[in-house]
């Protein structure tokens, strides 16, 4: 009993202190740190020199990152990156994962007033209409990231040989789209997003040798008509973002853009609809959410298949793919 | 079990009481698993848990676990990952 006891104390305070650790990672990383270690290990003065700071408060936060093993010594007492830094910060790494850090530190202040935010129905404030250009690069980057990383495997999941045209709506950076027309080179994309979005998702296709010039569409699409129909049609991570019933009208809307015998999917970071949550990343997720929107809240797998029911699609099915991908997806044919 | 042996069907036992080992030190100090006890959806093992059971795996009984196999249908239990060594072992 008293070793239960003991146990979940340790498990409390881990999860009290968790943010003192993600700040760790968060300073040193915008201090540069982890950068100016990439050419080589440096010691304390040289670190505070570049800098320009007080060798003394360096020392403190580089002991920070000592024990979070974001950081190493050598045996002449100099500080290096660690594993863990070297394949995810550094220079040979995937770039946008800076931009997700940057997303999270950016939605720390809302989420630190969660408790506000449940008493209160409004978010502490509203992230996205705030954002200008150079930060929506930056937020899209971050989902490009994610939609490169765990959520790179919905070609060899989503089974779209047959299929001409495809339109992906709220593309973001364009990742999904443009990584299912680089396997299906038969597709003809069109991506739907506001037009600053799909400035980026312009930037990100130059990565890509397409067979077939995406389409891009510059669109508000919970206030402007969708042009035309497709064989396909995407919403991914999308829906999230405009909440329940937003969703309902949407992919209604959507039914008609579809073509006969067309198909529409929603990849979602599903909320797991049967307790208890062992995915922990959507519940936290629509915590988020919650935070920084208006009226965003992320949902269950079974009630966007009734979503889809409801819009008229039929055979409605679900497919959870890698169990490293936070991602699962629902599709419906007309 | 010779870790640079294949790995055959007559060996499920061993690789099996291995596996339970492993996660049971692993991940499930405070849990008593066996091999049907469904590890992802009772949370006892995440997403960095697959990724070590990956290793484990690989350096134990010498397989390549490829990037299709990291679905639920084969980490769902030690049944399941036992059936994926012994399908994987000699690829």
């Amino acid at each position: 009993m008293e070793r239960e006891r003991q146990e979940n104390q340790v498990r409390l305070i881990s999860l009290a202190e968790g943010f003192l650790y993600a700040n760790v990672l968060f300073a040193l990383h915008r201090l540069g740190v982890f950068r100016l270690l990439d050419s080589g290990p440096k010691t304390l003065p040289e670190l505070a020199a570049v800098m320009g700071c007080d060798e003394h408060r360096l020392m403190r936060a580089l002991r920070g990152g000592l024990v979070t093993r974001l950081l190493e010594v050598d045996h002449e007492n100099r500080y290096q990156v660690s594993g863990v830094v070297k394949d995810t910060l550094g220079p040979a790494a995937d770039p946008s994962l800076d931009a997700w850090m940057w997303f999270l530190y950016s939605v720390q202040p809302a989420i630190c007033q969660l408790d506000k935010t449940v008493l209160s129905g409004q978010p502490i404030f509203h992230f996205f209409s705030q954002l200008n250009q150079a930060e929506i690069r930056q937020f899209s980057l971050a989902m490009h990231n994610y939609a490169k990383s765990r959520g790179a495997d919905l070609p060899n999941f989503l089974d779209l040989s047959g299929y001409k045209t495809l339109l992906d709506v709220g593309t973001g950076p364009g990742t999904y789209a443009f990584e299912l027309a680089a396997k299906y080179r038969q597709l003809e994309i069109s991506l739907l997003d506001l037009p600053s979005v799909l400035e980026v998702a312009k930037e990100i296709e130059a990565h890509y040798s397409l067979e077939n010039q995406p389409h891009y569409l510059p669109l508000d699409f919970g206030r402007e008509e969708i042009p035309g129909k497709y064989d396909v049609v995407l919403v991914s991570n999308t829906l999230h973002t405009i909440g329940p019933a937003s969703s309902r009208a949407l992919l209604k809307r959507l039914y008609s853009n579809v073509n006969s015998a067309g198909c529409l999917v929603v990849q979602a970071q599903f909320i797991p609809d049967h307790q208890p949550a062992t995915r922990c990343w959507p519940v936290v997720f629509d915590l988020i959410l919650m935070s920084i929107t208006p009226t965003g809240e992320n949902h269950g797998l079974n009630e966007t298949i009734e979503w889809l029911k409801e819009a008229g699609f039929l055979n409605v099915a679900s497919c959870r793919m890698s169990l490293l991908n936070t991602n699962s997806y629902v599709i419906g044919y007309r | 079990m010779e870790p640079s042996k294949r790995v055959r069907d007559s060996d499920r036992d061993t690789v099996a009481r291995e596996i339970t080992e492993f996660i049971q030190t692993e991940f499930a100090a405070t849990t008593t698993i066996d091999h049907d006890t469904p590890l992802i959806t009772q949370g006892i093992v995440d997403s960095i848990g697959v990724l070590r059971l990956v290793r484990f795996l690989e350096d134990r009984f010498q397989v390549n676990v490829q990037a299709q196999d990291l679905v639920l249908q084969n980490f769902r239990s030690v049944t399941a990952m036992l059936d994926l060594v012994i399908n994987r072992s000699g690829d």
